[in-house]
């Protein structure tokens, strides 16, 4: 092996060597706001490419949703005569007993636009980004309840972590027995509900919801159900397992939930 | 290479993360999704075994794809720079794969590429259900479309 051929045998291992200190420096500044602003470059750049040309939904499909919104819309304007009265009264004692009334929210409708690439992951794309308003850390619902909250919102794109991520603890309450304890998840379908005492009660199939426990949460957004009680572990503690009632794989369009007082 | 060659690599990277990101969920079994990206970069590798173009082709492939929907940012670079390297460093040093090697080379390429990634995207998960419910899984998927290409698109 002549000089040239080795010098270019070494170059070639350098720049390996530049390509493998790059990554593993972007990994360990995952959450660094550099590795924010690139990922909203890239959400920019991919915007430009996800317009509806890979749509695959049909007229018909979609004269379907709007006869289910419609009818949807009869009932919720059905309750709401019916509710109106007592959401008023209940209002104005707290107004009576200086209650701190909720920050007034609207909803911002996205299309979802991109799934996890690979297997098992826990980032969704929409396709609503900081022109309408969305910021990083907005909670993100489906029909099915709370799903996600905002990750990095790019322009006319957001990603969303979803609540999948078992790195998230979400504070919950049982819908009941209003017990109050902390979410892990375990997988994409599955949670469980830790800090709930043997010696509370919690029925198989009741309803789970985020709690006003965490600033971070809208309080009462449906989670999931439970599915699995258990009290034969060894600490204080019942084995509380939930299912998701939304199915992150299908999900076609959310709402993120925006702040009017930001 | 030519430009045109280069010009042709980049669309198709392009449009195989799109196809990804958009239409994974039509051919995930039980949530186990194949990387089609990998396999295109396998290839490339083998077809042309230069290690510098074929890293350069990996990063570039990985960055993309981590800044648009991945979880870690870098895995996908880190993975796809390895095996791009060393799928093009083998093909040149051995000059031509015979079936055998061609086995090993693509089955080893697709379980470090899932060992990696998955230990490191799904570190919360136990390690063993991490590596025989969900690397293994993807890696074989891979392994499979990879060969049914190779069938009736063969590369030397």
């Amino acid at each position: 092996m002549n000089s040239i051929q080795k010098i270019k045998i070494i170059r070639e291992w350098v720049y390996l060597g530049i390509a493998i200190v790059t990554s593993i420096f972007l990994i360990l500044f995952n959450d660094s706001s550099f590795n924010n602003s690139l990922s909203t470059i890239g959400l920019d750049a991919f915007s430009v490419l996800s317009y509806d040309f890979f749509s695959l939904r049909e007229k018909a499909s979609l004269e379907e949703d709007i006869v289910l919104l419609k009818q949807k819309l009869v009932i919720a304007t059905h309750d709401k005569k019916l509710y109106e009265e007592s959401f008023e009264e209940n209002i104005r004692l707290k107004n009576l007993l200086s209650i701190e009334l909720p920050d007034s929210v609207s909803y911002v409708y996205a299309k979802v636009t991109g799934k996890p690439a690979s297997s098992l992951q826990n980032t969704l794309l929409i396709n609503a980004g900081t022109e309408k308003n969305v910021v990083d850390g907005e909670m993100v619902i489906s029909v099915d309840g709370f799903i996600g909250v905002i990750k990095i919102a790019g322009k006319h794109m957001s990603k969303v972590a979803l609540i999948s991520d078992p790195g998230n603890k979400i504070p919950v309450i049982t819908g009941t027995g209003k017990i109050p304890g902390i979410m892990r998840s375990l997988d994409q379908r599955t949670a469980e509900i830790h800090e709930i005492t043997k010696s509370q009660i919690v029925e198989i199939g009741e309803q789970i919801f985020t709690s006003d426990f965490s600033k971070l949460y809208h309080q009462n957004l449906l989670i999931g159900e439970v599915v699995s009680v258990s009290d034969s572990s060894a600490t204080i503690n019942k084995q509380v397992i939930i299912e998701y009632s939304a199915d992150f794989l299908e999900i076609k369009d959310v709402f993120i939930i925006h702040n009017n007082k930001e | 290479m030519e430009i045109k060659t280069y010009i042709q690599n980049t669309a198709l990277i392009i449009l195989l993360i799109i196809i990804q990101v958009k239409f994974s969920h039509l051919y995930s079994i039980f949530g186990i999704k194949p990387d089609i990206l990998l396999v295109f970069l396998i290839r490339q590798s083998i077809k042309y075994p230069s290690p510098t173009r074929s890293l350069i082709r990996g990063f570039s492939a990985g960055i993309l794809v981590d800044l648009l929907i991945g979880d870690v940012i870098g895995v996908s670079s880190l993975t796809y720079s390895v095996v791009s390297f060393a799928t093009s460093y083998y093909k040149r040093d051995k000059g031509y794969l015979g079936l055998s090697n061609k086995i090993t080379l693509f089955s080893i390429m697709f379980l470090l590429t899932s060992m990696i990634f998955y230990l490191m995207t799904l570190s919360h998960l136990p390690i063993l259900k991490n590596i025989f419910l969900v690397a293994l899984p993807s890696a074989i998927y891979g392994i499979c479309i990879i060969w049914i290409i190779q069938i009736f698109k063969p590369i030397k």
